[in-house]
């Protein structure tokens, strides 16, 4: 059998100088996606000694190639969601299983997604999840992606790369999303930056960062909505049902077999706030709602209150099936 | 010069590239100076003077790569 020559290597990140699409490969060994987010797993391999010196660079045919003979671990389930809302902390849950690798917001599918025509395709997005998602120790048998807020604009091509996985949408009342995002803005509250991902702000949010967020939140939601009733293997999952969820519908939905379900390095993962480790998870929606002034309110109400009671009544409805 | 430096780390990384036991002990290097150290034996052995700056200066270009992977 031919010797993987990327045995090891993961893709760090990618890029288009140029036009020319190229995977910027980083050597991780057998180490493990162990942070919250991708992004610091990868940012703490991009600077150590080794890969400063010796990564390496190839085009996206040797990525598709190579995903031919090395697929990588099944998928075994999607997490979108409208941020601030718990899905750290279920990916988190997820990474904690025992056969599971858990991609947190891979930078590499970000860039990948805001590329159009074949460099973006189904494919290649198969093709990246493989080398990220390699079995990073003996016994892994299952990936799960949770993708940033705004891939749910992208599900459509997500689900055509991966058809029929199951996928969860997390989701929170606005006004408690907007104070989260008010107290520590995320990358998405600056106005401008989905333009790469096909979606143009409207000019009245232009100079305004928490608005752009109630902007974007309220397409997420609309797309969620839209996903819901035409994909299949989908659920809606409110904050507010999330610990009890975490416990028998999120591992149900997923096919997470019941001997893995339960364990104390599950049970210790649910009790630390996911971004915090230090910190115990505390459901805090009363206070962030008795924290919102006027301009969250004023925002909700012009951007996500329609969204997110459409959202509601398709979970409630669902539910009672 | 700066060509002949390019073609030493052009060899250096085409030899570590066809080499997983080489990678797996090069990346267990977390000092920078004993990972230094390591890449000048290394040049050594295959016949090639490199400095500590020489390898410095690489691995300064190596970090800005991933610094400014979102330029345009």
């Amino acid at each position: 059998m031919e010797r993987d020559a990327l045995g090891g290597w993961i893709p760090l990140f990618l890029s288009a100088r140029g036009g020319q699409a190229t995977v910027d490969w980083g050597y991780m060994g057998s180490e493990r996606f162990t942070e919250p987010f991708c992004h610091d797993t990868l940012q703490r391999l991009a600077t150590l000694p080794f890969n400063r010196l010796f990564r390496r660079q190839s085009g996206l045919d040797l990525l598709r190639r190579r995903a031919q003979n090395h697929p990588g671990l099944p998928l075994q389930g999607m997490v979108f969601h409208m941020s601030r809302c718990g899905s750290t902390l279920m990916a988190q849950r997820l990474a904690a299983l025992p056969d599971s690798v858990v991609l947190s917001e891979p930078e590499p599918l970000d860039t990948l997604l805001q590329w159009p025509g074949p460099d973006g395709d189904a494919q290649t997005v198969r093709a990246l999840l493989a080398a990220l998602g390699q079995p990073r120790r003996e016994g892994d048998r299952a990936l799960y992606l949770k993708t940033d807020c705004w891939h749910m604009l992208h599900i459509d091509r997500l689900l055509a790369a991966f058809p029929g996985t199951p996928w969860i949408f997390l989701y929170r009342d606005p006004v408690e999303v907007l104070v989260s995002q008010q107290r520590m803005p995320g990358w998405q509250l600056v106005p401008g930056t989905m333009a790469g991902h096909g979606l143009q702000a409207p000019r009245e949010v232009m100079s305004h960062p928490l608005g752009h967020g109630a902007w974007l939140f309220a397409a997420i939601l609309k797309q969620a909505a839209h996903a819901i009733q035409c994909h299949d293997n989908g659920l809606l999952l409110n904050y507010s049902e999330l610990t009890d969820a975490l416990e028998d519908r999120v591992p149900g939905h997923f096919g997470i077999a019941p001997e893995v379900r339960d364990s104390a390095a599950l049970r210790a993962v649910t009790a630390h706030h996911a971004k915090q480790p230090h910190a115990a998870f505390q459901p805090d929606a009363a206070e962030k709602r008795a924290a919102a002034d006027s301009e969250v309110r004023l925002l909700a109400a012009r951007w996500l209150e329609e969204p997110y009671r459409t959202l509601e009544q398709l979970r409630n409805e669902r539910a009672a099936r | 010069m700066a060509d002949d430096l390019d073609a030493v780390f052009h060899a250096l990384r085409h030899a570590v590239h066809a080499d997983p036991v080489l990678q797996a002990q090069l990346f267990g290097l977390t000092d920078t100076a004993e990972f230094v150290a390591a890449v000048r034996r290394l040049a050594s052995a295959s016949g090639h003077a490199l400095q500590d700056e020489d390898v410095l200066q690489a691995m300064r270009a190596g970090r800005k790569a991933w610094s400014d992977r979102k330029l345009p």
